[in-house]
């Protein structure tokens, strides 16, 4: 390796670029920014500048040789309809259930996989839990489709039993729904305070249970306290799943059960120029979405600060 | 002779690679064009695999197949591209024609190179819709009715749509909205054609409106809306509904497939519309556009394969005849269901959809 480095060195092209990035420590910095921020400003910032640009135009795509007018008509058409506020206002109560509802099935599986597993099972099982989502959304929403229907797994497997004389309606309201979305989210839950859990010192746990500390108490004053970064980005990356989430309440949920986003969805969809509408609706979910998660990061920082000065 | 490598002729290099880069689509996309490609987007079954096969094998062309399931979706993507479009064939329902010809997307037909036009049927090579401004605007391929497709073993056939509504329903019936919207608003007594709401927009938009809170009002009744063909099949197969508005494609799978399915159209009348190929505005392979809607004209065995592969009835000279008698039997509707059907008004559709659009998105929101 160091005969390769040196033989380098001797060509000149790259002596040249080495000698010149030596000298100019700025130079090698933005050299190793401007990646990842070219990735950012196109991939992320650029896509939601030109959202915003066409939410605010009377008209989009511009017929050839027009000029664009612009108007703020498509974000007050979101507060004139109040049925457009109903599927918003849907979207985040559910996102907001179904966060606090992954925290608490997950919670108990990622202390398990991190703490009461034994060490060497512990990727093994991770990998377990893991497995299921190299395979697509849309497939998993149809095999819970295939699982729930009248005529399908669960209900024929009750009724054969002699459990139900009539199936149950278990698939389009919010049973599957809630079902599907609580498989959707779950990793993205498990692995923030897999990784949260497994950094609490296990000694703190034995020292709390030799003085005296019965489970409930140490799970209260240690291992909650301690995996509060894992809940945090747990619940902050199941929340913004959650609140924009497409595919999968079309597939499972019913008539009553439709999220903002899949209106959203629906405006783009509608033949003539009514993006410049789609557009609106979606600048106006990411920046609530966003200014939630934000709130709620704020109470949450100042509670954890309140209860450490107490 | 050494060039030493300064910063000037470094970035001319990146400069050179980066305008290679950017230059890359267009000169694959010219490349494509002049290499015997055809992009084409398409409902599902309207090109067969083993047609496309025979065809390519015949012409060298190779078919690219886009996969559209909505007409606002494929208006919207060829408004965005602006003239460049994509696509070389596009499938255009047959009530919004008008609305993209006005728009400036397709390419009016130039019969003089369509040589096998006389293949379809003079009921739809002559239809109002096909023309405009006094030029030929697409192919027509199918036809297809909307009505109400029903489980014989869990009901009777269904008379009136009445049995949408009916409480004992409840959570048992499915139906695609906008498709659905024009057969309720005839339901209540409005005109779902808005023929005679075209030069009083208030007034449909008052029916529309009504039809709107009458439909949230009965949403209990359904236990889904559905977006796909295909999704009413599933449904139905798997017995979370028992009977669903729908068009006559899946239903007459689903007999054909041998599920215990009926269809009929409801006293209220149903509607009918036609599907078919259309060429878009400066096609990029416009030869090989001509060359793909001769063959497929050509013979009525592919309009027979198409039938098969959709459950729609071909709007193609000599395809019935290729057809067995259970095939034909499924697709036959009765004089007086065949009276009931109205076609969609061409000069009024863009107009009365555009409000229904809307209404649809407030019914799934509500």
């Amino acid at each position: 390796m160091a005969s390769i480095l040196v033989r380098a060195r001797e060509f000149q092209p790259y002596r040249a670029v080495v000698d010149g990035l030596s000298a100019r420590p700025g130079l090698r910095l933005a050299l190793v920014a401007a990646v990842p921020l070219l990735w950012i400003l196109v991939a992320n910032v650029a896509p939601l500048v030109q959202m915003v640009g066409i939410s605010l135009q009377d008209r989009y795509p511009l017929p050839p040789g027009s000029e664009p007018s612009w108007t703020l008509r498509h974000y007050a058409a979101f507060f004139e309809r109040p049925l457009y506020l109903n599927a918003f206002l849907r979207s985040f109560v559910f996102a907001t259930l179904m966060t606090a509802l992954t925290l608490a099935v997950m919670f108990p599986v990622a202390y398990y996989l991190s703490k009461v597993a034994p060490p060497n099972w512990r990727i093994r099982l991770l990998l377990l839990v893991v497995a299921p989502f190299w395979v697509s959304e849309i497939v998993r929403s149809f095999a819970w489709i295939l699982m729930l229907a009248n005529n399908g797994a669960i209900n024929s497997f009750l009724e054969a039993a002699g459990v139900l004389e009539r199936p149950v309606e278990l698939l389009y309201n919010g049973i599957s729904l809630t079902v599907g979305v609580l498989y959707l989210a779950s990793l993205y839950m498990l692995l923030p305070l897999y990784a949260a859990i497994e950094k609490i010192d296990s000694r703190l746990l034995e020292a709390a249970a030799d003085l005296g500390a019965g489970p409930a108490r140490r799970f209260w004053r240690i291992v909650l306290p301690l995996s509060r970064d894992g809940i945090v980005a747990g619940c902050t990356l199941v929340f913004l799943l959650v609140v924009g989430l497409y595919a999968m309440p079309q597939l499972l949920g019913g008539p009553g059960d439709t999220m903002f986003a899949a209106t959203i969805g629906q405006v783009f969809g509608r033949a003539g120029d009514s993006w410049p509408l789609g557009s609106a609706f979606s600048i106006i979910l990411i920046a609530a979405a966003l200014a939630y998660v934000g709130l709620f990061l704020a109470l949450f920082w100042r509670g954890s600060r309140e209860r450490s000065a107490s | 002779m050494t060039h030493p490598v300064t910063r000037r002729r470094i970035i001319r290099g990146i400069g050179a690679v980066g305008l290679g880069a950017l230059a890359t689509p267009a000169l694959i996309g010219r490349a494509r064009a002049q290499g015997g490609q055809l992009n084409v987007w398409s409902y599902a079954g309207f090109i067969t695999d083993e047609f496309r096969r025979e065809f390519e094998e015949k012409t060298g062309i190779s078919v690219n197949v886009r996969l559209v399931s909505d007409q606002g979706e494929q208006y919207n993507l060829m408004v965005a591209e602006g003239g460049n479009h994509s696509a070389d064939i596009v499938c255009v329902a047959g009530h919004r024609f008008y609305q993209f010809v006005d728009a400036g997307l397709l390419e009016p037909i130039d019969l003089d190179r369509l040589e096998n036009w006389s293949r379809v049927e003079q009921e739809y090579a002559d239809a109002e819709w096909v023309t405009r401004r006094g030029r030929i605007w697409g192919v027509p391929l199918v036809v297809v009715s909307t009505g109400l497709i029903y489980n014989t073993e869990e009901m009777e056939a269904p008379q009136s749509l009445a049995v949408m509504f009916d409480p004992e329903n409840a959570g048992r019936t499915t139906y695609q909205i906008q498709d659905f919207f024009p057969l309720a608003m005839n339901f209540l007594g409005y005109d779902g054609s808005a023929r005679s709401y075209a030069h009083d927009p208030a007034v449909a938009q008052r029916a529309v409106n009504a039809t709107r809170d009458f439909l949230i009002e009965h949403k209990d009744k359904v236990r889904r809306y559905y977006d796909a063909a295909t999704e009413v099949q599933q449904m139905l197969v798997n017995g979370d509904v028992r009977v669903a508005a729908g068009s006559s494609g899946p239903a007459a799978q689903l007999i054909l497939d041998g599920f215990p399915a009926g269809y009929v159209i409801p006293r209220e009348g149903g509607l009918a519309y036609a599907y078919g190929f259309n060429i878009a505005a400066n096609a990029a392979n416009l030869d090989n556009a001509y060359t793909f809607l001769n063959a497929l004209l050509a013979s009525p065995e592919n309009g027979a394969a198409i039938v098969r592969s959709t459950g729609y009835n071909s709007a193609l000279k000599g395809v019935e005849e290729l057809l067995t008698d259970a095939e034909r039997s499924v697709l036959a509707l009765s004089p007086e269901e065949r009276a009931r059907l109205s076609w969609v008004e061409v000069e009024t559709a863009a107009f009365i959809f555009d409000l229904i659009d809307t209404a649809a998105e407030e019914i799934r929101a509500a």
